[in-house]
């Protein structure tokens, strides 16, 4: 799509265009963002099972570690591809 | 991970400070009985106060010491239920609007995505959105006082002049400021303070009364130490509140800074904002007069002498950028983002969709509820002729004014116009500009509105005579732009409505032909009221009734279709074209 948009400078001008890169970007983003948002609760909330006073509780309570957000799937990591066929 | 340690720093120290504020806070109520009880003391002995047993006195010192702080409480709770109005009082103080969620310009569209994005990144829902549209320094805010009634604004320069990755700083920054409850914070700091404030006034009170009794007896003596204990003790608390305060609002851009970097995972949205800033001629000015009372609030400071507030630029900057020194820093690259000069052609052709639009609008309010009307003929559907007349009226309009109605400033001074007599429009045109105006002021806020009607009313009782045609014309802006309805309208009696369908008739027949017909403004707007909240049926005979009477001779003027066209707004009712 950028690469596209690189091949052809008359396209990064039109405004449709624009609008529509600028929705993929902020889509995108959306997705990083709350991946990100969720493996930093993840990490705060290992860190606190683990620190003192906070532990004690955990420890009582029997507070399992959460796992962090990670995608294996090669296909899926790649970023979208956009297309205009 | 660096931006971490920084944050937890941060909120150390903030936790520190507060803790601080809040001793200093007892101390100074403390210091106060103290040293009042001394003044006392030494009065009531030099008077002879050999009765005073050392027991009575420590209690006397304990409800003192009670009193003080109470009022310093109750000063703090008054100040502090004043200013947690909520973020969108704050956004209205200093002149923001509103932004859509649904937007067509990208610019906005690129800042409502940002938005959120960043309350993904930091799991807060998605605040109001506006913008100060007439800044063009970088700065931006957020306000509100729970994390669900919070707004965040930007100016039109931050959106102007900053890249999307700095742009996404500048909104986690404030996010942050959110997330971690400044807001309420700086809020409860500035009670606490308020609370110290009012003892030195107290201490002056005091020490103007007795200065006064004090020519006629000596009693007064001991009440002027008292006065000065409070005002000297009052002050010194406030100036170590306002300090520590000061330090704690750092801390807490320190930590909003960190919290940016670890939202957007790039410390060079931040760094980058913080940049031009510090490159900028204007800088983070804001222009708006009331920005100093809540420079607390922004992301840069909005007065270039305030240091008071936020820490220096070149300090935040470090810390984002712990690794550089200040000269390698200062000397980093900024580009600014490339604006598109806009095209006129390309703007015109924009216009003319809008009015074509609007068109359709005038033309389409002709079809519902269509037995009302009196134009028999065209009762029904939209025709063809019925888009295209409105059409032709609307293209017959030079391009200058409808540049004009299109920006609210323009629509303001022609609705104006309209009312001083200024306007010599076209009779077709005169509904067609009206109505457009009208709609492009349906934008303003809710106090821009209020200040435009009293603007008009002005100038309809200039001439201390309300003539019939300016009634009626400052009787439908005022009713499409407050659009006001009760929650619950009282069914209107059949005795009630017939009586004001007398009232109307007489002011059609009456008015509409003789400009210095006498009348009772209240009378008749209280009639259209009474008839909008009777019912269909009612409201379709009053109607007919009213058009029959304007229609007597043969001939409508514009003002005979104005009045129609007040009733039909009056009664919710659209009139066809």
């Amino acid at each position: 799509m950028f690469a596209l948009s690189e091949a052809y400078p008359d396209l990064k001008a039109d405004g449709n265009i624009q609008t529509l890169m600028e929705e993929l970007t902020s889509t995108e983003n959306k997705i990083g963002f709350a991946r990100q948002s969720y493996n930093d609760s993840v990490m705060r909330y290992n860190i606190l099972c683990e620190e003192f006073p906070s532990a004690i509780i955990a420890g009582m309570f029997q507070f399992k570690q959460a796992t962090l957000f990670e995608i294996e799937n090669q296909v899926e990591r790649e970023t979208v591809k956009v297309s205009f066929d | 991970l660096n931006f971490f340690r920084d944050q937890e720093i941060a909120k150390k120290k903030t936790r520190k400070l507060v803790y601080l504020f809040l001793v200093s806070v007892i101390a100074t109520g403390a210091v106060l009985t103290f040293v009042i009880g001394i003044v006392l003391n030494s009065y009531m002995q030099g008077d002879g106060g050999q009765y005073q047993s050392a027991n009575d006195s420590s209690g006397a010192l304990f409800v003192l010491f009670c009193i003080i702080c109470g009022t310093i409480v109750l000063a703090t709770l008054y100040k502090i239920s004043s200013l947690g109005k909520g973020g969108e009082y704050v956004a209205e103080l200093l002149g923001a609007t509103p932004v859509k969620r649904e937007n067509s310009d990208p610019d906005l569209k690129k800042y409502i995505n940002i938005v959120e994005e960043m309350s993904i990144a930091s799991g807060c829902p998605v605040p109001k959105i506006y913008i100060m549209e007439n800044e063009t320094g970088i700065n931006a805010f957020a306000a509100g006082y729970e994390i669900d009634d919070c707004i965040i604004c930007v100016t039109r320069g931050a959106i102007e002049k900053l890249s999307r990755d700095e742009l996404q700083g500048v909104v986690a920054h404030e996010f942050s400021h959110i997330f971690n409850g400044d807001m309420k914070l700086s809020i409860k700091l500035i009670g606490y303070l308020f609370g110290l404030l009012i003892l030195t006034q107290v201490g002056r009170v005091l020490m103007h009364a007795s200065g006064r009794s004090s020519r006629r007896s000596k009693d007064g003596n001991g009440i002027v130490f008292v006065g000065v204990a409070f005002f000297v003790v009052g002050g010194v608390g406030y100036f170590l509140g306002s300090l520590i305060k000061s330090s704690i609002s750092k801390q807490r851009e320190y930590l909003a800074d960190a919290s940016a970097v670890q939202f957007t995972r790039n410390p060079f949205g931040i760094g980058g904002a913080l940049l031009k800033i510090n490159k900028l001629i204007e800088g983070s000015t804001i222009m708006a007069n009331k920005a100093e009372e809540v420079s607390h609030l922004f992301f840069g400071a909005p007065m270039k002498m305030n240091f008071a507030s936020h820490p220096s630029l070149e300090n935040r900057l470090k810390r984002i950028y712990p690794n550089k020194k200040w000269k390698e820093i200062e000397q980093m690259e900024v580009t600014y983002p490339e604006r598109e000069v806009p095209d006129p052609q390309k703007e015109k052709k924009e216009v003319n969709n809008i009015f074509n639009n609007d068109a359709l609008k005038i033309a389409t309010a002709g079809t519902v509820l269509s037995s009302l009307s009196s134009r028999k003929e065209h009762i029904g559907e939209i025709t063809e002729d019925n888009v295209k007349a409105a059409k032709n009226i609307l293209d017959s309009i030079p391009q200058s004014i409808k540049g004009k109605i299109q920006t609210t400033d323009g629509a303001k001074l022609i609705i104006l116009s309209f009312f001083n007599g200024a306007s010599d429009f076209k009779d077709s045109w005169r509904y067609a500009i009206f109505e457009v105006a009208l709609g492009t002021l349906s934008e303003l806020s809710k106090n821009e509105k209020m200040e435009l009607i009293k603007k008009a009313k002005k100038l309809v009782l200039e001439d201390q005579l309300i003539t019939p045609s300016e009634f009626i014309l400052y009787y439908i802006v005022k009713k499409r732009l407050l659009n006001e309805r009760g929650f619950y309208e009282k069914k209107v009696s059949h005795e009630d409505a017939e009586s004001s369908l007398v009232t109307l008739v007489n002011f059609a027949r009456g008015g509409l032909n003789n400009d210095n017909y006498k009348f009772k403004p209240g009378e008749v707007s209280k009639a259209l009221e009474m008839l909008s909240r009777s019912s269909l049926s009612v409201k379709e005979k009053a109607l007919n009734k009213l058009i029959d009477v304007v229609n007597e001779d043969e001939e409508i003027t514009v003002l005979e279709e104005e009045f129609i066209r007040l009733v039909c707004q009056g009664f919710r009712v659209p009139f066809p074209l």
